[in-house]
């Protein structure tokens, strides 16, 4: 909490100074503030280059309506908001809309997954012993990077930024509940990839 | 042997804190093998998301942001012209209407039915515009939802 109150105070001072015009000050709030907005663009955005210009745009856009932010949240998460609409607006212009907001099972999968929950079923302790074992980073970065963009973003901003459900959900402008719902979905998706992908490896 | 097994909503949550579980839920876990490794796999894959290395900018965004803020804006004629004209513009109906206000009260006075057409029209000119508005907002977010 005095974290927190310490950070507000310090970009009160930041945004008043720069706002009198000293512009280099935005600087430091660029550099508190990159990280959490490279996690963002990461997630939702895959070209290189685009995420050069979104994220370029994003610190200008901030910079434009700095005046207009009263402090009724972190600035952080307020920048946060900005980066994650920019990507947004980048998915909406070229048309990437058909990305898929849950993970679809087929029906097949769907009798697979059947099969693994089934708690006779010896393939499923088999798997799960299999994931215990192997070395999850590897693994799981690449199972993370298959997920929609919305899903990987609420996983990087619950469990990588620590951020809690009401600073998520003023970032995607999503109501609580339907961010909870999601995000443990977009968790037991992950766990679902997992064990499908590694029952065969286990067996 | 158990028949009803926990949520995956129950798992997740007994992983993510299990300091305020439910007591039925602490009490099938005790007694649940599975549900058991269940939360622990679960737990593990948590721990394995919080080791993920976090992204960078691999390019020094703070130099490249502040070159742009302090380059020096360039003059635009579009604008420029947009504002003289709607100067114009404005002057202009200011002027005629000064010249004829003689000529229009006259015709309001006459006509009252005259006077409540042109309040009426504006505000539910105005009011459609505003529904339409608020539509276009509606249709965005439904759209942004299917981006996801």
């Amino acid at each position: 909490m005095n974290d927190n109150l310490e950070t507000n105070q310090t970009d009160k001072y930041l945004v008043n100074k720069i706002l009198k015009g000293d512009v280099n000050a935005f600087g430091v709030i660029i550099k508190n503030t990159e990280r959490l907005v490279a996690q963002i663009v990461f997630k939702m955005v895959n070209d290189t280059e685009d995420r050069k210009d979104i994220a370029q745009d994003t610190y200008l856009k901030v910079f434009r309506n700095l005046s207009t932010f009263k402090f009724q949240s972190k600035l952080s998460t307020w920048i946060a908001q900005i980066a994650y609409n920019t990507c947004l607006s980048h998915l909406e212009k070229k048309k990437l809309v058909s990305l898929p907001l849950f993970y679809e099972r087929r029906e097949e999968e769907d009798k697979d997954y059947e099969d693994i929950i089934n708690p006779v079923n010896r393939y499923t302790e088999e798997a799960e012993k299999f994931i215990f074992q192997k070395e999850l980073s590897a693994i799981l970065k690449l199972e993370i990077d298959q997920l929609p963009p919305l899903y990987k973003t609420l996983i990087t901003l619950y469990h990588n930024e620590e951020l809690n459900y009401a600073e998520i959900a003023q970032i995607t402008a999503l109501p609580e509940g339907t961010l909870k719902s999601y995000l443990f979905r977009a968790r037991k998706a992950l766990k679902e990839k997992l064990l499908l992908k590694y029952k065969n490896e286990a067996l | 042997m158990i028949s009803k097994h926990l949520s995956d909503t129950d798992l997740q949550e007994y992983a993510l804190d299990n300091s305020h579980a439910e007591t039925h839920i602490v009490m099938h876990l005790q007694a649940c093998d599975v549900c058991k490794e269940r939360v622990q796999l679960y737990q593990k894959l948590f721990s394995g998301i919080e080791a993920q290395p976090t992204s960078d900018f691999n390019f020094d965004l703070s130099r490249m942001v502040l070159s742009k803020i302090q380059s020096k804006p360039i003059f635009s004629w579009a604008i420029f012209c947009v504002y003289v004209f709607t100067v114009t513009g404005i002057a202009s109906i200011g002027i005629a209407f000064y010249l004829l206000k003689e000529y229009i009260l006259n015709i309001l006075y006459e006509d009252s039915s005259l006077v409540l057409y042109l309040i009426l029209m504006p505000a539910v000119t105005i009011l459609l515009f505003q529904l339409l508005e608020f539509y276009k907002t509606y249709k965005a977010k439904i759209n942004a939802l299917k981006i996801y």
